[in-house]
C-alpha cells in the first residue's frame, strides 16, 4: 500500500494504491460514509487483480484537505476526478462504490464521461426523499465534544460494541479513529449523501453499470437502484449478510474481479 | 497565507510522511521541526501555516506515527534520527546553506539532540521546547502514564488517553483541538508508544549528548507538565539559553500559531540573545 497526494479542487487530495499503477485499467474505490480510504484497507489487497487498486479519501476526510463550505457529493466527484486525471495512462477508470460512494461513483461517472469505464454500486443507498430527509436530520449533524467524552458514545457504538461479533477489535477501531480523525464535521458525508438528488442523477447515467446487493442492510434500495438506471445489471451477493468490506470481503472481491474481467 | 503541504518520501522503513511549506525566495536555512510522542507532525500544522516566508519549514512525522509507516520492530533514538536525515537527504535539503535547523518538542526536542550529534556539522541552530532533564522517579511516573493499553471494547485506551489529554489542557486549549491530538494519537495503532520507548532509554544519555553539542541552543519553557523539569537542562548546555514562557502551555503552537511562528524564527536568529517580548 502506498500513499499519494494530487492537488485537487479544494486542496490537496489523498488517495492511497495497491499494485502497479502504471498496469492495466485502474479500479478506484469510493468509501462510505463516514470513512476515510481506510474502509478498503481489508478489501483492496484482493481487488488487486490484473488492474491497481486506488481509494480515495473525500474532502474533510482521512488526509484529503476539507472544502471550505459543506460538502455535496458533487465535490467528492471532483475530487475523485482530478484523482483519475493523473493516474498514469490514458485509459478510463473502473469505479467501485459502496454506500455513499455508490453516489461519488455516479456522480464522478456524470462530470467526467470519458475518464470512467464501468461502474459498480455496492449496496446502494437509494432512499424515498422522505426517508432521505429523516436520515439528513438523524445522521448528518456534527458530532458534540464533551470533557468525558460521553458525546462519542454514539459512535463507539456504531464502529466498535455494534461490529465485534463481525470483524476483529483491532479492525473497528481503526475504523473508529478514522471516523473520528474527521473532527465533529465526520458526519458531512452523510449530510452529502441524503441531500443528493438520487432519482434525476442515476436516471442520466449512460456507463456500464452494476449493481451488486448484498443482504448488509441496503438490499432493498440496491435493487430499486439497479431499476433505475436502465442499463444496469444486477448481482445479488445475498450470501454476505453484514461487515460487506471486511468478512465479506473475498466474495465480494471474487464477484467484482469476475465481472471487470469479462 | 500560504498554506503548507503535504508529501511523502521513501524511506527505510517505508514511505515518510511529511508537511512542508516552501518559501518564495528563502533567506535562511531549511528548518526541520519535531513532534512529541505518540503525535505526529500535525504538531505543526497551524504553526507552519504562520511562518514567516523566509525560509522552507518541514515538519516529518516518525516512522510509526502519523501516516510514516511504522518499522517492522522498535527501533530507537539513534534510528529516529537517522530516519530524519534520511528525509533531509532525500529532499536535498542541504544543497543551498549546507545545513539545517532544528526545532523539536518534548521528546521531538530529545531526538532533535540526536540529530545534530549524527551529524554536527550540518545543523547550524536548535530550539528545544520542554526537554526535560527527568529523575529516576519522574521517568517512572512518566512510564506509568504512557504505559500502553490494551484495546477493549469498553475504550479503556481511549479514556485514559482523553483523560490525560484534558488533565494537561494547556491555555486556551479547545476541545477540538484535544479531540484532534486524540485521534492523531489513536491512529499510531498498537505500537504507539514505541516512540516513548526509545526516549525513555535515551533519556539517560540525554545530558551527556547535550553537553557535547557545540551548536547555539534556544530552550524554551512553556508551562506545560514539564515546566518545573525543563529547567534542569540548561545547566548542560554549552552554549545555549533558556527562555520561559509561563504564559504558553501545551498546544501553543495551536493556541499562538502566528506568535509562536514568529517566536521560533526569532529565536533561531538570536539563540542567546532573544528580546522576550513584555506581557
Amino acid at each position: 500500500m502506498k500513499g499519494h497526494y494530487i492537488d485537487g479542487p479544494f486542496g490537496q487530495v489523498h488517495f492511497r494504491s495497491w499494485g502497479d499503477l502504471g498496469q492495466g485499467i485502474p479500479l478506484v474505490c469510493l468509501p462510505p460514509s463516514p470513512f476515510s480510504s481506510v474502509a478498503y484497507h481489508t478489501i483492496a489487497p484482493l481487488l488487486v487483480d490484473d488492474h491497481p487498486v486506488i481509494a480515495i479519501d473525500y474532502p474533510g476526510y482521512g488526509n484529503s484537505q476539507a472544502s471550505p463550505q459543506a460538502p455535496k457529493i458533487f465535490d467528492y466527484a471532483a475530487a475523485a476526478a482530478a484523482v483519475i486525471r493523473t493516474l498514469p495512462g490514458e485509459q478510463p477508470a473502473n469505479l467501485l462504490g459502496f454506500h455513499t460512494g455508490c453516489l461519488v461513483a455516479v456522480e464522478t461517472a456524470l462530470q467526467a464521461p470519458e475518464q470512467v469505464n464501468h461502474v459498480v454500486m455496492t449496496d446502494s443507498p437509494f432512499f424515498a426523499p422522505a426517508k432521505r430527509a429523516e436520515l439528513l436530520e438523524k445522521m448528518g449533524k456534527p458530532i458534540q465534544l464533551s470533557p468525558n467524552f460521553s458525546g462519542l458514545q454514539k459512535d463507539w457504538d456504531f464502529c466498535i460494541t455494534k461490529r465485534l461479533e463481525q470483524i476483529p477489535l483491532t479492525r473497528a477501531f481503526q475504523m473508529f479513529v478514522d471516523h473520528i480523525s474527521a473532527g465533529e464535521n465526520t458526519n458531512a458525508a452523510f449530510a452529502a449523501a441524503f441531500q443528493y438528488p438520487c432519482e434525476e442523477r442515476f436516471a442520466a447515467l449512460t456507463h456500464e453499470c452494476t449493481v451488486i446487493a448484498t443482504s448488509a442492510g441496503l438490499y432493498e434500495q440496491s435493487i430499486n437502484t439497479a431499476q433505475a438506471i436502465t442499463q444496469a445489471q444486477l448481482v445479488e451477493l445475498t450470501e454476505i449478510q453484514s461487515a460487506v468490506l471486511d468478512r465479506g470481503a473475498p466474495l465480494l472481491a471474487k464477484a467484482i474481479n469476475k465481472l471487470l474481467a469479462a | 497565507m500560504k498554506k503548507f503541504k503535504r508529501q511523502f518520501a521513501p524511506g527505510k522503513y517505508g514511505q515518510m510522511h511529511y508537511r512542508v511549506k516552501h518559501a518564495e525566495k528563502p533567506e535562511k536555512r531549511p528548518l526541520i521541526c519535531l513532534h512529541m510522542f505518540p503525535q505526529s507532525g500535525r504538531n505543526f500544522e497551524d504553526f507552519l501555516n504562520h511562518y514567516p516566508d523566509n525560509r522552507t519549514v518541514i515538519a516529518p512525522d516518525f516512522p510509526g506515527y502519523g501516516e510514516s509507516d511504522c518499522p517492522a520492530e522498535q527501533i530507537d533514538a539513534t534510528a529516529y534520527a537517522q530516519s530524519i536525515w534520511e528525509l533531509i537527504d532525500a529532499l536535498n535539503l542541504l544543497q543551498d546553506e549546507g545545513a539545517i535547523d532544528l526545532f523539536g518538542i518534548h521528546a521531538g526536542a530529545k531526538l532533535a539532540t540526536e540529530v545534530a550529534r549524527l551529524r554536527p556539522a550540518q545543523v547550524k541552530v536548535i530550539v528545544l521546547s520542554s526537554a526535560a532533564i527527568l529523575y529516576p522517579e519522574e521517568l517512572a511516573d512518566l512510564k506509568k502514564a504512557f504505559d500502553p493499553v490494551p484495546l477493549d471494547k469498553d475504550g479503556t485506551r481511549l479514556m485514559r488517553l482523553w483523560d490525560l489529554l484534558v488533565r494537561n489542557q494547556g491555555p486556551g486549549q479547545t476541545l477540538e483541538m484535544l479531540a484532534t491530538s486524540l485521534a492523531e494519537i489513536l491512529r499510531s495503532g498498537e505500537n504507539y508508544e514505541w516512540g516513548h520507548y526509545a526516549v525513555y532509554e535515551f533519556n539517560s544519555h540525554f545530558p551527556e549528548i547535550l553537553a557535547g553539542l557545540e551548536h547555539p541552543i534556544a530552550l524554551m519553557n512553556p508551562k506545560d507538565d514539564l515546566y518545573q523539569m525543563t529547567p534542569r537542562t540548561e545547566a548542560y548546555l554549552r552554549n545555549g539559553r533558556m527562555y520561559d514562557f509561563s504564559d504558553w502551555g501545551h498546544g501553543f503552537m495551536e493556541v499562538h500559531p502566528e506568535s509562536a511562528a514568529r517566536t521560533v524564527d526569532q529565536l533561531l536568529d538570536n539563540p542567546l540573545n532573544f528580546a522576550q517580548p513584555e506581557n
